[in-house]
């Protein structure tokens, strides 16, 4: 009898064991369309890009970021958070009081973004930032 | 590929001693988070050499090595071989071929779909998800990328307070160690250690279960976990969880080891062992601080049940087996971490007014019953089954005290997170969204063993 009544509470783990399923399907499913797009993960992508940064920054030290994304916004953290990420062991900081302070957003949103009296620009990227070095204090 | 040296390394020095030291019959279970808690334990010493301020790559490398060669010599120096078996714990009656053979095909059919589930979202999100980058491989990265310039202290800027960085640094380190070894930064290093990390979990409690119930309550207990929804998404999340969750698993495993029969002579090491798994768990995580408590509570007040007052001295192995990693969590809280939001965040009269807030507590509670019916399932998951199958088969008298206090010891957490989330000084919806799924992984793994071990 117990052993039948065991037999009986294994559906309940297959149920939980099922909702595994479709998770894995999905992710199957993404990485077969990267493979096919002989691409990289989106991730390793954006760290790529981010990393092109690199050569115009000090090895160390603080570097300033101000953005066109609405504070706060995923969009926001995103950019600010993975920028950090990929930059480390530089800090960014929020803001333009760094020497050097990436913009990022439209490009047209860049001149919003920061003074350009008291910046020049180091180099615009393709993918909605730009570097910026202080001039004058 | 000195990295993937790196990885099995430790373990394979736990594993030389576990085999050497156990009987026969208490290998395999013993294994498995020896194993584990030897992965946690080389993140203990390479912090201790890292956090001393050594610059040099090659001399970390160098000492870290000596530091596992003098761990192996001196294990095998204090250890005798066995060549004893040791008595089997479960009636030969266990289960019949019927439910062994259900157990097995599950068991089969939950890791083929756990696996799968790995493979992929590993390959499609290499670095983790958004914890796993924005707090425990962003430290990872400062202390690899940090390391011959002391820039690796900036990870604890103030700054940096979203990241948490008061978050104990097992994996950070972890991670670090291997692209140390590595000479680069690759991501197949925090993958592979998230494997290591969730292989060391069902194959703990999968073996330890088997050892004392049989193979087919072994099956189920690995089963219960592969077939947590949450489980298999944050294996693959690079998060810290799935670790605190093994470490946790493991006390409690090594603790009922030091009660096994074969154990005799070797009771004392293996509570050591376990107080040294549970102090990792705070090496881990915040929550793991916590766990320690807990579990020593746990450990105190079955021993007085079973044993009266003199049963206390078991602590005394539980503590000195702590030690290493508990000095290293408090050294880390006094010169590194900054203060954890709970207290930075927030002043005390707030913080009462939270916790005796009606609305708010009615809000959480009902969030946690809720994600302890699914633990990410749809319509019902893993912790509603393990209940069920107690009830029907019936509390074992013989069960090891261990795991008897082990369900106990997880509702005591969870009401601790109840606590932390009426506390909190975020915005209590938004907290229980992004957090409370990765809670309840905690103590899945342990539920499953203990519920297995248990019953009858």
């Amino acid at each position: 009898m117990r052993r039948a009544l065991t037999i009986l509470t294994l559906p309940i783990l297959l149920l939980s064991a099922w909702d595994c399923v479709p998770k894995a399907r999905a992710a199957l499913r993404l990485w077969s369309r990267l493979r096919q797009r002989h691409g990289d993960a989106p991730d390793t992508g954006w760290d790529a890009i981010y990393r092109q940064l690199t050569p115009y920054l000090p090895a160390r030290g603080r570097i300033g970021l101000v953005q066109a994304a609405a504070p706060d916004s995923p969009i926001w953290a995103r950019q600010y958070y993975y920028l950090q990420y990929s930059l480390a062991p530089r800090v960014i900081v929020p803001g333009a009081r760094e020497e050097f302070v990436v913009a990022y957003g439209p490009p047209a949103a860049w001149p919003s973004l920061i003074d350009p009296s008291s910046f020049s620009l180091v180099r615009s990227f393709e993918d909605g930032f730009a570097l910026y070095r202080r001039t004058a204090r | 590929m000195a990295w993937p040296a790196a990885l099995v390394g430790p373990p394979c020095v736990a594993l030389i001693l576990v085999w050497r030291a156990c009987a026969r019959g208490d290998r395999l279970a013993a294994a498995a988070p020896a194993a584990g808690i030897a992965l946690g334990m080389a993140s203990v010493i390479w912090s201790a050499l890292f956090f001393s301020g050594i610059p040099s790559r090659p001399l970390l490398i160098g000492l870290d090595v000596l530091a596992w060669t003098t761990v192996l010599a001196g294990g095998l120096a204090v250890t005798r071989s066995r060549r004893d078996g040791a008595e089997p714990l479960h009636p030969a009656a266990g289960a019949g071929t019927l439910v062994t053979a259900a157990a097995a095909t599950l068991l089969i059919a939950t890791a083929a779909t756990a696996i799968a589930s790995f493979v992929s979202a590993s390959a499609v999100f290499p670095h983790g998800e958004w914890d796993a980058w924005a707090q425990w491989n962003l430290r990872a990265r400062f202390f690899a990328r940090g390391l011959a310039d002391g820039a690796w202290r900036e990870a604890f800027a103030p700054v940096l307070a979203w990241s948490h960085p008061d978050y104990p640094p097992l994996v950070p380190s972890s991670i670090a160690r291997l692209w140390a070894y590595a000479g680069r930064e690759t991501v197949l290093a925090p993958i592979a250690f998230a494997a290591a990390v969730a292989a060391a979990i069902v194959l703990t409690a999968g073996l330890a279960a088997a050892r004392t119930g049989g193979a087919a309550r072994g099956c189920l207990a690995a089963a219960a976990i592969l077939a947590c929804p949450s489980f298999v998404r944050y294996t693959a999340s690079q998060c810290a969880d799935v670790a605190l969750a093994f470490f946790m698993l493991a006390a409690f495993v090594a603790w009922s080891l030091a009660g096994l029969p074969a154990a005799a002579g070797r009771r004392r090491a293996w509570l050591a062992v376990a107080g040294l798994s549970a102090a990792l768990a705070a090496w881990t995580k915040n929550e793991g601080v916590a766990f320690l408590v807990v579990f020593a509570a746990a450990v105190a007040i079955e021993r007085i049940r079973s044993a009266g007052w003199r049963g206390l001295a078991d602590l005394g192995p539980l503590a000195a087996g702590a030690a290493p990693a508990f000095v290293m969590v408090l050294v880390f809280k006094q010169t590194l971490a900054p203060a954890s939001y709970f207290v930075a965040d927030r002043s005390l009269a707030e913080t009462l007014t939270a916790l005796f807030d009606a609305t708010r507590a009615e809000l959480v509670v009902r969030a946690m019953a809720r994600e302890l019916w699914l633990t990410g399932a749809s319509v019902v998951g893993v912790i509603p089954f393990l209940c069920v199958f107690a009830a029907v088969r019936g509390v074992r008298a013989t069960a090891p005290g261990a795991a008897r206090a082990a369900a106990p010891a997880m509702a005591a957490m969870m009401a601790i997170y109840v606590l932390a989330y009426l506390a909190t000084p975020y915005d209590v919806v938004w907290q229980l969204k992004t957090s409370l799924d990765r809670l309840v992984v905690h103590i899945v793994p342990t539920l499953a063993w203990s519920m297995m071990t248990l019953s009858r």
